[in-house]
């Protein structure tokens, strides 16, 4: 190992574990000792990634508070310690690390929150594409509708989610006092996207999330129409499948067709 | 000859509305570059927006050219296409590590100054300037520690790896100061020996002071002793491209703007007097 190979891994060993082996390498100053010269940096590691955390989670920290969000933050650092260049990257685990982590692996509302807060930002700021507008389908051969195929916008996500974690977290989005914890039957796929700089969302009735899933997979609009026979007679599956695609195109979420 | 932009600022997102409905009298605007790759967006579009009236600058903080770790070409060619869409003036990041094994510890972390970590960096500044196909420009860092083991001062590690990359700087005055405190060095002799044909901008910024050690946050205005090392700086070096930074506590844009004013008038000063000298 070269000296400087030594130097750069038993710093951030120090980093990530604490310890006393970095403390041999580094100098005291006539006003302070080196281990609190080197602390300075092991603090600012975590003060910094809490930090990240809190911005990107600001109403996970408020469902948990205080105490509870430092404490998760913590052992998610400990964790999942960052690999990305950007730190706006750095939670992007943190939604797993809910579900399979207790106390909240037994609380599945906490993680839902977090992965809806997580996918608002991620749509937020996705990379741009283009967005599909109506002319542009109305301008199509009718012989070519049946194995028309479409793609969705980079900022378009949608989430199966169990709990009504999207009501809290709007509520202590506008610091109101959040409703209780309902745990639904069936889950409701809650459809996150952007529009106009703003990330908006709403929850899908079961068809339309059905169907958003099938155009999603590739499969034609002949066969989004074929999947929307388990909710509605073969001519209003029709019927629905063409007004949720009017629908997407209106809300910016299509954003290219192929024959 | 280097282009002098004047007086810039950081672009943050606090100040975007302010920014794009004043029109401040601001030279350019510095961004992060990681904040911009792969972002789509309200970021994109106003750094896009900014970009039609404004000279930008980038800045990294994440290519770790002095790691031990392979230089990461993916990130690479991130900056590089953002280089494409932006045409900076020019594109900075830090003389230091930022983590090992594919990690990123999100701090700038300080060099041992040995004769291996000139030749390590040195050959790495080499192959990122030929893949950018651009000069890079590297800012000196603030540090707590300093290492048993380094052979040269701060300064001259500094000066011998651009001079054997053949690369630039960003003269970060406050950084100069932070470390020349904590490692009790004197920081006018940092100045004296920093190669001034290579600086093409200086940071300035705010830190806070523990008493035993400074801690360089980027939260507080510039300090009193900084404002005279800057004023010391610019006669040392006549007129740079000097930007305020500020990443935490940020405050209103015109705080800045007088801030930004005060560098304005500490440079004419100092030309002004060095020009009356020339004369008499």
């Amino acid at each position: 190992m070269t000296a400087l190979l030594d130097v750069q891994a038993r710093f951030q060993d120090f980093l990530l574990n604490g310890g006393d082996g970095f403390l041999d390498l580094i100098c005291d100053t006539s006003k302070e000792n080196r281990r609190v010269l080197a602390g300075a940096y092991y603090d600012a590691y975590r003060l910094r990634l809490i930090e990240v955390l809190d911005n990107d989670f600001p109403n996970l920290h408020g469902l948990i508070g205080d105490d509870s969000f430092l404490e998760l933050a913590a052992g998610y650092t400990a964790a999942h310690p960052s690999t990305s260049e950007n730190a706006r990257w750095f939670g992007r685990h943190m939604t797993d690390y809910l579900r399979t982590n207790e106390p909240y692996a037994s609380q599945p509302v906490v993680g839902e929150l977090a992965a809806f807060e997580w996918a608002l930002g991620e749509a937020f700021d996705a990379p741009d594409s283009d967005t599909l507008v109506a002319e542009t389908l109305e301008n199509m051969a009718s012989d070519d509708w049946p194995g028309l195929v479409f793609t969705l916008g980079g900022a378009v996500r949608r989430l199966p989610l169990s709990t009504n974690a999207p009501d809290i977290w709007q509520a202590l989005d506008g610091e109101q006092v959040p409703p209780s914890v309902e745990t639904v039957y069936a889950s409701v796929t809650w459809l996150v996207w952007r529009r106009d700089f703003s990330a908006i969302y709403r929850a899908l009735d079961l068809d339309e999330a059905r169907a958003l899933d099938l155009l999603a997979s590739g499969k034609t609009f002949t066969e989004v129409c074929e999947g929307l026979c388990e909710f509605h007679p073969p001519d209003m599956a029709s019927m629905r499948a063409a007004g949720c695609l009017q629908q997407w195109i209106a809300d910016g979420l299509i954003a290219s067709v192929a024959t | 000859m280097m282009s002098n932009l004047g007086f810039g600022l950081g672009l943050r997102q606090p100040h975007y509305t302010d920014i794009l409905e004043t029109r401040p009298d601001v030279g350019w605007f510095e961004i992060i570059s990681e904040n911009y790759m792969e972002a789509g967006g309200q970021p994109l579009s106003i750094l896009d927006r900014v970009r039609e009236d404004y000279p930008i600058v980038m800045h990294g903080v994440s290519m770790s050219i002095g790691g031990s770790d392979p230089l990461n070409e993916d990130y690479l060619q991130k900056i590089k296409d953002l280089i494409a869409r932006i045409e900076p003036e020019w594109y900075s990041d830090h003389l230091c590590w930022t983590g090992l094994n594919g990690t990123n510890m999100h701090d700038l972390l300080p060099l041992p100054y040995t004769v291996e970590a000139v030749n390590h960096v040195a050959e790495r500044i080499s192959r990122v300037q030929d893949f950018i196909g651009r000069r890079l420009t590297l800012e000196n860092v603030s540090s707590y520690v300093s290492y048993d083991c380094s052979e040269m001062a701060e300064w001259e590690f500094l000066a011998e790896v651009t001079d054997r990359a053949d690369c630039d700087i960003l003269l970060d005055v406050n950084n100069v100061y932070v470390s020349a405190y904590n490692h009790e060095f004197d920081a006018r002799a940092y100045i004296d020996a920093v190669p001034a044909s290579r600086v093409r901008q200086i940071h300035l910024a705010g830190h806070d002071n523990n008493g035993t050690h400074i801690i360089d946050t980027h939260d507080h205005p510039v300090c009193e002793d900084v404002w005279d090392l800057y004023e010391y700086t610019v006669g040392k070096l006549g007129a740079v491209p000097t930007m305020i930074e500020r990443d935490a506590n940020i405050p209103p844009l015109p705080e800045l703007l007088a801030e930004l004013d005060r560098a304005r008038k500490i440079e004419a000063a100092v030309l002004a007097k060095q020009a009356g000298e020339n004369a008499a």
